[in-house]
């Protein structure tokens, strides 16, 4: 998709033009009309120019590390082809660094002529920060030899740098721990966790004898573990309003990647694991286990314009999905979108492909949004089972987070929040929000719903594990 | 815009044609009523500043149409600039730029969420209810400082006056982001008792 615009770049030589003609006649100075030709010649340049070709470009990504450290120097490496039959005499693109990714050396920019199959490089590097950060489509500018005119176009190779400590399944276990119906269940059997000793009973396995009792006073007992079950676990990320809401988009990377970790770490332990998002665009997958749903889960984190905050309807900033997973139409009946404005008991399967289906109204601006977001959870609430889990992933950058917990536990569902602090309070405005957020997590805390406090530079399982030893 | 210019262009060429064979061809020059227009101009050189007049409009209106169209180039994107998505900018912008006289809805909605967010901290850290809590936000209890206090002493936003107003803009603060600072310092100290 390109957009074609005359620069103007020759008016003004026109007008000189024209000025000298005019000078040479009134003061009949042949010479001076002479200079009028120059003038001429240069107007008539341009339209002798043929108009800038449609650029067909191909762009290659590698970032180096591609999971770097909090702070770690990552290097980038673009490769920019022409992949159309015409000479490209004045091309200039700009990779789409992420937003919130400060470029330490180098530069992302490169302006070059190519000839048909031709490439250029640019290489640069940016400082890691904790989350995923998606590379935003590269800005292609093609213009003609005289500059004339320029096509405007973009092109997208999705890649994405995850930064961040992976999680084990243990501080998770932990983390829920304290409450029912969490991964470890309350039945002794043959887990891994200390449950109960009792007296032996014929048939117990020789592997659970207490032998130290017995070498201790000669009596027989068995050791029953904590019987670990499969749990289910919906990982809910707040990805905020939405119409271009990015107020915590540095927040809303660190949620993206910890539900990446966190997914992988329940996936480990054999749980089933689904994925929300909680904003607009609306995104939901139901939970499975198996690596290749992590798989699909780990795209839709990727590649679906619901995890990049402040995504527009008309997903401009985000590139469609390689393999077309996460788009409606793209989805079977495994899950996919499905709008929560949609009839209830529908989903969308069919629709129409491209980031503007997440909305609703077809993709439409959402004129609403608190509303929206309440229509949300009630669509997830009737998608989740009443066993299921949810782990919501937020800023809490708003009371309506606050309330959402509360229907989501009212339901039945067991939540958990994860909430990344803010990283900067240097201005009466985020000091404020930081006092707002404590207060909200005091609240959450009030009603028995644990609330991991993540801070900046912390790392996710120390903070998980913070938490448990709060509530322990 | 295209019409135009075609049109334009298919007269310049036409007229630059005609003069040519005027010429390279003695026929096409008597065609040509120069004559006629030097003796009715009174001399040649009149009928010359009349081409020039014409060619100096020209001139003038392409002039004033680069300087109000000037260069559409497209401006590459500024992909260095870091994002600083953290909750609370868009208060700090809300507060940049406020009016000295008039009182806006954004500084209304500020306050209100002030008192808001007194309220709950004063209901958490005295422990009590929500109701007690506000009765204390009301009665100016909950801080020590003067100025936060009676901030947040009314559910309705109440400015200084005039004078005051513009006292506080002499000296180079806006009186509602001093109202706005002191009380959320007030806040952060409430709750860092607390904790």
């Amino acid at each position: 998709m390109t957009d074609r615009t005359d620069t103007g770049r020759w008016r003004g030589v026109v007008a000189l033009s024209l000025f000298a003609g005019t000078v040479g006649l009134l003061a009949q100075r042949p010479a001076v009309l002479l200079l009028a030709a120059v003038g001429a010649g240069y107007a008539v340049y341009p339209r002798l120019v043929p108009s800038p070709p449609e650029p067909e470009i191909a762009v290659e990504r590698t970032v180096t590390p591609a999971s770097p450290d909090p702070g770690e120097r990552a290097e980038v490496s673009v490769t920019v082809r022409n992949e159309g039959d015409r000479w490209l005499p004045d091309l200039r693109v700009v990779d789409g660094v992420p937003a919130l990714l400060p470029v330490v050396d180098g530069t992302p920019r490169r302006a070059t002529a190519l000839a048909p199959g031709g490439e250029t490089s640019l290489e640069y590097a940016v400082e890691a920060r904790e989350g995923k950060h998606r590379f935003r489509p590269a800005t292609v500018l093609s213009r003609d030899l005289a500059g004339t005119a320029e096509q405007r176009a973009t092109a997208a190779e999705p890649t994405v740098v995850d930064c961040g400590a992976s999680v084990s399944a243990t501080a998770l276990r932990n983390l829920t721990g304290e409450r029912a119906g969490e991964l470890r269940s309350d039945v002794g059997g043959s887990g891994l966790e200390f449950h109960r000793a009792r007296e032996y009973r014929q048939g117990d396995p020789m592997r659970q004898v207490d032998w130290r009792r017995f070498a201790r006073s000669g009596e027989l007992g068995t050791i029953e573990y904590a019987e670990e079950r499969s749990a289910s676990v919906a990982l809910c990320v707040d990805v905020g309003a939405g119409g271009g809401d990015r107020s915590a988009a540095a927040a809303v990377a660190r949620c993206v990647g910890a539900a990446d970790r966190i997914a992988g770490a329940l996936v480990d332990a054999n749980h089933e694991v689904g994925l929300a998002s909680h904003g607009s665009p609306w995104y939901w997958l139901p939970p499975k286990p198996g690596s290749a749903h992590l798989a699909q889960l780990r795209r839709a984190l990727d590649t679906h314009p619901a995890f990049v905050p402040g995504s527009t309807a008309d997903g401009d900033d985000v590139p469609d999905p390689a393999d077309g997973s996460g788009v409606p139409g793209a989805e079977t009946s495994a899950g996919g979108i499905q709008s929560p404005r949609a009839e209830a008991g529908t989903s969308a399967p069919g629709a129409s492909s491209g980031a503007s289906a997440a909305l609703s109204d077809g993709g439409q601006p959402i004129e609403d949004e608190s509303s929206d977001r309440e229509r949300g959870i009630g669509t997830l609430r009737e998608r989740l089972d009443s066993t299921t889990q949810v782990l919501l992933l937020s800023p809490l950058a708003d009371d309506g987070v606050v309330d959402s917990v509360r229907t989501l536990e009212a339901a039945g569902n067991l939540v958990t929040v994860v909430s990344p602090g803010p990283g900067e309070t240097d201005s009466v405005g985020t000091r404020l929000a930081a006092v707002e957020r404590d207060a909200r997590i005091r609240t959450l805390r009030r009603t028995g719903i644990p609330v991991v406090d993540w801070g900046p530079d912390e790392n996710l399982e120390n903070a998980i594990e913070l938490t448990t030893g709060r509530s322990a | 815009m295209t019409l135009d210019r075609t049109a334009t262009r298919t007269v310049g060429l036409g007229l630059l044609a005609l003069g040519v064979l005027a010429l390279v061809s003695p026929a096409v020059e008597r065609l040509l009523p120069t004559e006629a227009a030097v003796e009715g101009l009174g001399n040649d050189y009149l009928l010359v500043a009349a081409i020039g007049a014409l060619s100096l409009a020209g001139t003038a209106g392409v002039l004033a149409l680069r300087t109000a169209t000037g260069v559409t180039e497209a401006r590459p994107p500024a992909v260095e600039a870091v994002e600083r998505g953290t909750p609370g900018r868009e208060l700090d912008a809300a507060l940049a730029g406020l009016p000295t006289v008039r009182t806006t809805a954004r500084e209304r909605a500020v306050h209100g969420r002030l008192r808001a967010a007194a309220v709950a901290t004063v209901a958490e850290t005295a422990r009590c209810d929500r109701a007690e809590a506000r009765r204390r936000v009301d009665r100016g209890e909950w801080t020590d400082d003067e100025t936060a206090a009676a901030f947040l002493a009314s559910d309705d936003l109440e400015p200084p006056s005039l004078a005051r107003r513009a006292l506080s803009e002499l000296r180079g603060e806006h009186w509602f982001r001093r109202r706005v600072d002191a009380t959320v310092a007030a806040l952060e100290r409430r709750r860092e008792v607390r904790a």
